[in-house]
């Protein structure tokens, strides 16, 4: 209890820090939330929470709160001290209450639905903190509060509204702004700072009511406001005056009284703020039930009793503030006249300084949260439900006349049956309390009755009133000779503004002038005259005097004829006595009449007296002495001592008797009472259930949408993953089975609950119990393929540990996918992929993949197989690089399968080359590469395709290749030679010449045919070589044979003509030339030109040489000239006396060979 | 080779179409005799074409092997344009002879009278087309 400091000098309960007390209803949290959203934790403010809750549920307000703000939020035990900075929570099912700066808990003695802990917290809050104390009101339906919020402003505390229009349910709000007692309309958030400020220490005016100045200061407001309103506070309790204006400083933040006044003369809304707050005060429906109960038992209902048609009940209500009492009374009233069958014209004059007050009066609109203030017998006939309020009837609202009045200042109503005047007198000065009784004294009528609030009294007016329920304060009006000195009031506010309304009121009197007896002469007429009666000329009684028990008969109910009450003996004389008298106006009289009474005879003259007024006096003149009838009770003569003390004890045992009646029916009423209250709220009970519920709701609800929303995402996930999934619980019975699980397994959604044991699940090799059993005792997941016995299907199923919180094993989830497709599919491909493998294995195929990265035009690396390998002569498959692999190609096939490579990369064209491999150690290998380019499953592209080893084929085609080239180079040779036996010399003699010549031309032709016999891309010979071939059979060891030259490789295509140009140079040389003696010389050099032709010089030396007389014409020369013009060449033949010289230039380098 | 003056070949202009000198020259002199008015000789396709374009000619006389190529489409667009084409090759290359089966063909080596006879049905046959 630390923080709780106590102020000296004041109430002990009282709290140095100030605490706002807040209510809410439905729609609350979002208003507390943003409330308290941006509140700093050192306000220094505490904050109490009333909210209506479920008392059956645990509350999760203070949970959500204190996740929203910075201030410390508790929920309330009993007992917990109040502390500042700290929002504390009412718990669920309990009445708050403050006790000496703690919490009080206490069990809610109304039932459900007339419970009003927002306002029993804020009277409470009221009680202990005074002017420390705020209280604001939140969101939510009904008037809870409302009532709290005026006895928080009576005892001089602050209060504020959250916005109607921003609040989720305005109908508490509305119902607070309609007490005219709200100092703050705000929205939520504002709320707080603006309390804040305005307990701050700066605006904490000082009053002080005990000096001069404090008075002084007042008396000026008092002006103001009397100037204004035409109501002077001056004789008001100072107390609770300054604290209320204190209360106004605060709210306009102005701390010097003087500025206050000033402000408070130029604002005039500002005076009517003050001028509603000094009037403050609580009224209620019936309010002290059974004070009301006496006043309808004792008051009422002889008033209506006594009243005839044409009479008139008068009542009268000052200080009626929102009406509550008037209506009350009146209801009171109407209720009678029904009972009793009555009719009279009944006024009820409600009157009130303030006229907002009035104004709301006679709009007879009130909360329901105040309807149970009026008694259930009362409820259905006199109001009419509206929404969220309800209101009084008509008839009611038309007995009932509302008026300004101000009850010191304007005259007074008269002759009055019955005046109100309920929690006045406690506000007022002493000096105004003691002017108040007399003037009430004064308008009532005679016998008159007043009712005063329960704590005031009429002690110092004994003589003017004497006490009819002292203990409900209700009192008659006593007739006193010594009339009181008052000090009517004479319309003073006549000078007092506009408001000049009640004054018409009062001195409205329509009440038929009786003139009553004066009060003196009537002591002496009851003592020392005759009794008479006055009767109307309908006989009705209009007055009476002295003893006339003789007379007359009393009898209950509401008969005042003369002719029904007069005793038998004197109603058949009085009747034709007294219609001749009023006929004739005249006295008359008979005399010596015996009347008979139950108790005696007495003789007596009658004397009927009309009056002028059209009544008559009846007057019984008494004779003689009263003669008492003894004889019939004297049936056993006792002593009259014996006789008294007798009749005392049976007095005492009556007495006895009646008190224990009297206190059972006491009881037995009190019983009553509380079970019919009890009764009363059962309804209430449930409307209000629906409050709480409202609350309760409110909290759930942001919880229940999530769980539903995540429940609605859980289940559409499921449904359209066409999962199937089997959810088991602890005890292994299903809890969840999805649609597309019913196709798998024979378990349907109607087996829920059913354990998995029961069924027989077809899984083949597979205990599905057992697994399920060792994941939820090991927590390890399960996975496995199964095949299912009918269906032959092949489903995987996965079991997986289902936990719940904190991991712990809670059950198991069964997932079961169907894999038959997949198997399948499986199984095609291996065996489709082993089909492929064993063709290419047979084909002895090789297989080559290369992966293609962008931008690059030649692979680094390609994959090979072991084929491939072995094909290409490298040790290893797989990941080769591409120069390597390259390097075993033969060197004039490189180019081409790089250039089909890079398109097929570049173009992505397919591809189809073949190429020799080149491996040392090992015959030339013919290789084919077919492929082409795609794109994988990732995406990635690459150049894919077989190698093929076609060695052997390529060999029989060479070969064929080369037979064919033979038989045609034969052909041709045969052709040539069939050509020069064509064109030999026909004309020679000599056939053995002939054939001679024949002979040696075919014998070159075959020798230089065998140099060419071989592989024909082996033909090039070297020049040198051809030439000692080719001249050497013809040449002995006598002849000088120079050759010379560089060597050269001569085309194939030459041969045959060259070895026959040869062939003619050496025939003329062994003829005429140099080979034809022994000496002779052969000298043959050749010089190689650039352009493919060589220069060929035959120079010959012979002693004695004889040139040949043939000339160019001859058949040798022809051969040579053709033979030359087939080497595209030139020659020429020059004969010296030494030889032959000839000079030939001959294309004999293919282009090729050319450098 | 009969090389009395029979007149087989009057009138016509023949193109020898041979790279062996010796061949060529023994043809032209043999087609000379026949009666031929007019027998040149080519060594290579390209001098083929040429004379081809200068000229008409009745008769064609082609080696298939030329240094410069095949003389294979030279001989399909000549018998196209009319002209009696022989081929004149060494084997029976009888699947290029299939290819061309409005050219006649000379065996190699062949008689006198064989080429004789050949250039003259080859040119009959072309004048009946002709015709």
């Amino acid at each position: 209890m630390e923080d709780v400091r106590f102020l000296e000098g004041e109430d002990v309960d009282t709290l140095s820090f100030p605490v706002v007390g807040i209510g809410a209803s439905a729609g609350g949290l979002e208003a507390v939330t943003s409330m308290f959203r941006d509140i700093k934790a050192n306000t220094g403010l505490a904050y109490v929470l009333i909210l209506h809750l479920d008392p059956n549920h645990e509350s999760l307000m203070a949970e959500l709160l204190s996740r929203k703000t910075q201030v410390e939020v508790r929920q309330i035990t009993d007992g917990d001290p109040i502390q500042p900075d700290c929002l504390h929570v009412i718990p669920p099912g309990y009445s708050l209450v403050l006790e000496h700066g703690a919490f009080k808990l206490e069990p809610f003695e109304e039932p459900r639905g007339l419970r009003r802990p927002i306002d029993s917290f804020f009277a409470s809050l009221a009680e202990t903190q005074r002017e420390n104390a705020a209280c604001v009101i939140l969101s939510g339906t009904g008037a809870d509060g409302s009532a709290g919020l005026r006895v928080i402003k009576e005892q001089g505390g602050v209060c504020a509204v959250q916005k109607p229009d921003q609040a989720s349910y305005d109908g508490m709000p509305f119902s607070a702004l309609s007490t005219n007692a709200v100092d703050f309309t705000l929205a939520a958030e504002e709320i707080i700072p603006r309390l804040k400020l305005f307990f701050d220490g700066a605006f904490r005016p000082e009053i002080n009511a005990d000096t001069d100045d404090g008075e002084r200061a007042l008396q000026q407001i008092f002006d103001i406001l009397h100037e204004r309103f035409g109501h002077d506070f001056s004789g008001y309790k100072r107390s609770t005056l300054f604290r209320r204006l204190e209360r106004r400083l605060q709210v306009q933040e102005i701390e010097d009284v003087d500025e206050y006044i000033a402000s408070l003369t130029r604002h005039p809304n500002e005076q009517l703020a003050l001028f509603q707050d000094f009037l403050i005060n609580v009224t209620a429906f019936f309010r002290d039930t059974e004070a009301f109960q006496s006043l309808d038992r004792k008051v009422i209902e002889n008033l209506v009793r006594e009243k005839d048609r044409s009479d008139e009940i008068r009542v009268w209500i000052p200080g009626c503030s929102s009406g509550q009492e008037a209506y009350s009374i009146a209801i009171l009233l109407d209720h009678a006249c029904k009972e009793l069958g009555r009719s009279p014209l009944i006024q009820v004059f409600a009157t009130d300084l303030d006229e907002t007050m009035i104004a709301q009066a006679r709009r007879a609109q009130y909360p329901l949260s105040v309807f149970n203030e009026i008694p259930p017998q009362f409820q259905e006939a006199y109001t009419l439900g509206l929404d969220g309020k309800f209101e009084i009837v008509k008839r009611i609202r038309d007995m009932v006349r509302f008026s300004r009045h101000n009850i010191f200042q304007d005259p007074p109503f008269s002759k009055v049956d019955l005046i109100s005047c309920r929690n006045l007198m406690i506000y007022l000065g002493e000096q105004l309390q003691n002017d108040l009784l007399p003037l009430l004294h004064f308008s009532l009528r005679p016998d008159g009755f007043i009712f005063l609030g329960p704590s005031e009294n009429i002690t110092r007016h004994l003589d003017l009133f004497s006490a009819v329920d002292q203990r409900s304060r209700i009192f008659r009006r006593r007739e006193t000779t010594k009339r009181p000195r008052i000090n009517l009031p004479l319309g003073s506010s006549l000078a007092a503004g506009p408001q000049a309304g009640p004054q018409k009121m009062a001195q409205e009197d329509d009440f038929p002038r009786y003139r009553s007896l004066d009060a003196t002469n009537a002591t002496i007429y009851e003592q020392y005259s005759p009794p008479f009666i006055r009767v109307s000329n309908d006989g009705r009684i209009v007055d009476s005097s002295g003893d006339l028990s003789l007379f007359l008969m009393s009898r209950p109910g509401d008969e005042r004829s003369i002719y029904a009450l007069a005793r038998d003996t004197i109603r058949d004389l009085i009747t034709p006595l007294l219609s001749e008298a009023m006929e004739e106006g005249r006295r008359r009289a008979v005399r010596d009449i015996e009347v008979t009474s139950p108790f005696g005879v007495q003789r007596t003259d009658i004397v009927v007296h009309p009056m002028k007024d059209e009544t008559a006096a009846i007057v019984f003149l008494i004779k003689d002495r009263f003669e008492p009838i003894v004889d019939e009770f004297e049936v056993r003569p006792q002593s009259r001592d014996m006789h008294i003390a007798a009749l005392q004890e049976n007095l005492d045992a009556t007495r006895l008797l009646l008190k224990s009646k009297v206190e059972e029916i006491e009881t037995a009423n009190e019983e009553l009472k509380s079970s019919n209250e009890e009764m009363m709220s059962m309804n209430e009970e449930l409307q209000s259930a629906n409050e709480e519920l409202t609350t309760a709701n409110e909290e759930l609800k942001n919880k229940i949408d999530e769980l539903t929303l995540a429940n609605a995402d859980l289940d559409n996930f499921v449904q359209s993953s066409e999962l199937a999934m089997i959810v088991l619980d602890r005890n292994m019975q299903i809890r969840h089975v999805t649609d597309a699980a019913q196709r798998l397994v024979p378990i349907l959604r109607s087996d829920k609950g059913r354990g998995i044991a029961e069924f027989n699940l077809p899984f083949e090799g597979m205990s599905v119990t057992r697994e399920i059993a060792r994941v939820a005792e090991t927590g390890e997941p399960f996975s496995q393929t199964a095949t299912v016995g009918d269906t032959g299907l092949s489903i995987f199923v996965r079991i997986t540990p289902y936990s719940f919180v904190e991991d712990a094993i809670d059950g198991v989830t069964l997932t079961l996918v169907d894999v038959s497709e997949e198997i399948k599919l499986r199984h095609e491909l291996r065996f489709e992929s082993d089909r492929l493998k064993l063709a290419m294995r047979a084909a002895n195929m090789g297989y080559v993949e290369i992966d293609i990265d962008d931008g690059q035009e030649e692979p680094r690396l390609i994959k090979i197989d072991e084929v491939l390998a072995d094909q290409i002569g490298l040790d290893e498959e797989g990941d080769t690089d591409f120069r390597l692999f390259l390097q075993n190609v033969h060197s004039d096939d490189r180019e081409l399968l790089r250039s089909a490579i890079r398109r097929a990369i570049r173009d992505e064209e397919p591809y189809d080359v073949s190429f020799r491999a080149i491996v040392a150690g090992r015959d030339t290998r013919w290789l084919r590469a077919m492929g082409l380019s795609y794109s994988d499953v990732k995406g990635r592209k690459k150049v894919v395709g077989p190698t093929l080893d076609f060695t052997e084929v390529e060999q029989n085609e060479q070969k064929d290749l080369l037979l064919n080239e033979m038989s045609h180079r034969i052909k041709n040779l045969f052709a040539v030679i069939s050509s020069v036996v064509y064109l030999s010399p026909k004309q020679s003699d000599q056939v053995q010449h002939f054939a001679d010549g024949i002979a040696t031309r075919v014998e070159g032709l075959s020798r230089a045919y065998d140099l060419v016999r071989g592989d024909p891309d082996k033909s090039a010979i070297g020049f040198g070589e051809l030439l000692e071939r080719l001249i050497k059979p013809y040449v002995t060891h006598e002849h000088t044979i120079k050759v010379e030259g560089e060597e050269f490789k001569v085309v194939g295509d030459a041969f045959n003509t060259l070895s026959l140009i040869l062939h003619e140079l050496v025939t003329n040389a062994l003829k005429y030339g140099a080979l034809s003696k022994p000496d002779g010389t052969l000298s043959l050099t050749w010089e190689k030109r650039d352009d493919g032709f060589v220069d060929i010089a035959w120079s010959e030396t012979v002693q004695g040489f004889v040139p040949p007389a043939e000339r160019s014409t001859g058949f040798g020369t022809r051969i040579m000239s053709i033979g030359v013009e087939q080497l595209r060449g030139s020659f020429r033949r020059t004969y010296s006396k030494n030889g032959a010289d000839v000079a030939m230039t001959l294309r004999l380098v293919s282009e090729e060979g050319m450098e | 080779m009969n090389r009395g003056a029979s007149k087989d070949l009057e009138g016509l202009s023949i193109l020898v179409v041979e790279d062996e000198a010796f061949i060529a020259f023994a043809l032209q002199k043999t087609m000379l005799n026949a009666g031929a008015v007019h027998v040149d000789t080519a060594r290579t396709l390209a001098m083929a074409r040429s004379l081809v374009c200068m000229r008409r000619w009745d008769v064609v006389f082609l080696d298939l092997r030329l240094p410069d190529g095949s003389s294979h489409g030279l001989a399909e667009e000549l018998s196209k344009m009319g002209t009696a084409v022989v081929i004149h090759s060494g084997n029976a290359e009888s699947a290029t002879m299939a290819q061309l089966p409005n050219c006649s063909h000379c065996p190699k080596p062949a008689t006198v009278e064989t080429i004789l006879q050949v250039i003259k049905s080859a040119v009959s046959a072309r004048s009946i087309l002709s015709r």
